[in-house]
């Protein structure tokens, strides 16, 4: 009888530790799987957080980089206008003063604005400072003229006053053919054409 | 064997029993109790404090770089300027020459 109750103390006892070591096991995995799965979660959001930084870095500098750009064109662009009207003003002053630089061109003003029109009589329109100049270089003018196009050339001062600093406008007699050689033309025409050139001088230093 | 002894299993028979219910449910807590720390791992406080860090780390970067790079940009207008009023008198010369058709 002793025997009997002895063999079915062990057994409830064995089972009873199975149960708690089956739950102890249990709980184990449980644990096991969660920390796997934290850290899971972990890695995938810390992923995504490098992800969506390195798009927001990218798009952020790449915006910052077109700024720096637009800002050095648009300082380019100021410095570039500064040397322009520095340019004007220097011409303005020149011409006020009646400065050789200025008179020695006019007449090569001229020679260019008929050269390039068709006809033999001109009208030139002049700033009532240039008149007495332009008087005194006509014939020669008309002779240079006449020898280039190989027909006689008439010049003529104009009635009209000039309203430019300077320079000068070639009419063609029958009004059909203007040439507009002021000075503020020659600006223009040189901030069309030669912006490039005068970008290496201020930027780079190189002679032309 | 006798009815005492019978008596004596059975009354044996119902304490295992009683300790058996007593052992599942200690088996219930501690399954209960693991799935509760099971829980909180995953909504690990820890691991939220980690990603939050890197976030703020990973936009510090980025303002340190737009920083330097905004140096950078500063130093070249610097530069910009410096030369350009270096060269500005040779520019004017040269675009005088361009007016003046020199």
């Amino acid at each position: 009888m002793e025997d009997l109750k002895s063999q079915l103390d062990f057994l409830k006892e064995v089972e009873v530790k199975e149960i708690i070591e089956e739950a102890r096991q249990r709980a184990a995995r449980l644990i096991s799987e969660a920390h796997a799965k934290a850290e899971e979660i972990r890695k995938r959001e810390a992923s995504d957080i490098l992800k969506k930084t390195r798009e927001t870095e990218t798009k952020e500098l790449e915006a910052a980089m077109l700024e720096q750009k637009r800002k050095t064109m648009n300082l380019k662009f100021q410095l570039i206008e500064d040397a322009l009207h520095e340019s004007l003003d220097r011409i303005k002053q020149m011409v006020n003063e009646g400065a050789s630089p200025y008179k020695d061109s006019l007449e090569s003003f001229v020679i260019e604005a008929t050269s390039q029109m068709t006809g033999s009589e001109f009208e030139l329109i002049v700033s009532s400072g240039d008149v007495e100049f332009i008087k005194r270089k006509l014939r020669r003018m008309e002779k240079q003229l006449s020898a280039m196009k190989n027909t006689v050339v008439a010049l003529k001062i104009s009635d009209e006053p000039l309203r430019s600093v300077g320079g000068l406008v070639v009419r063609s007699s029958d009004r059909k053919q203007i040439f507009n050689n002021t000075l503020e033309a020659r600006l223009a025409r040189v901030r069309q054409e030669k912006l490039p050139e005068i970008s290496k001088v201020l930027f780079e230093g190189e002679k032309t | 064997m006798s009815v005492e002894d019978i008596r004596s299993l059975v009354k044996q028979e119902k304490e295992s029993e009683e300790q058996l219910k007593r052992a599942e449910e200690e088996a219930k807590r501690i399954v209960e109790e693991a799935k509760a720390e099971a829980e909180s791992i995953v909504n690990d406080v820890e691991c939220h404090r980690y990603l939050n860090r890197l976030r703020e780390e990973e936009t510090k970067k980025i303002e340190q770089k737009k920083s330097a790079l905004e140096k950078e940009s500063d130093e070249i207008l610097r530069n910009l300027r410096t030369t350009a009023n270096e060269n500005m008198e040779k520019t004017v010369a040269f675009i005088l020459r361009l007016i003046l058709g020199e």
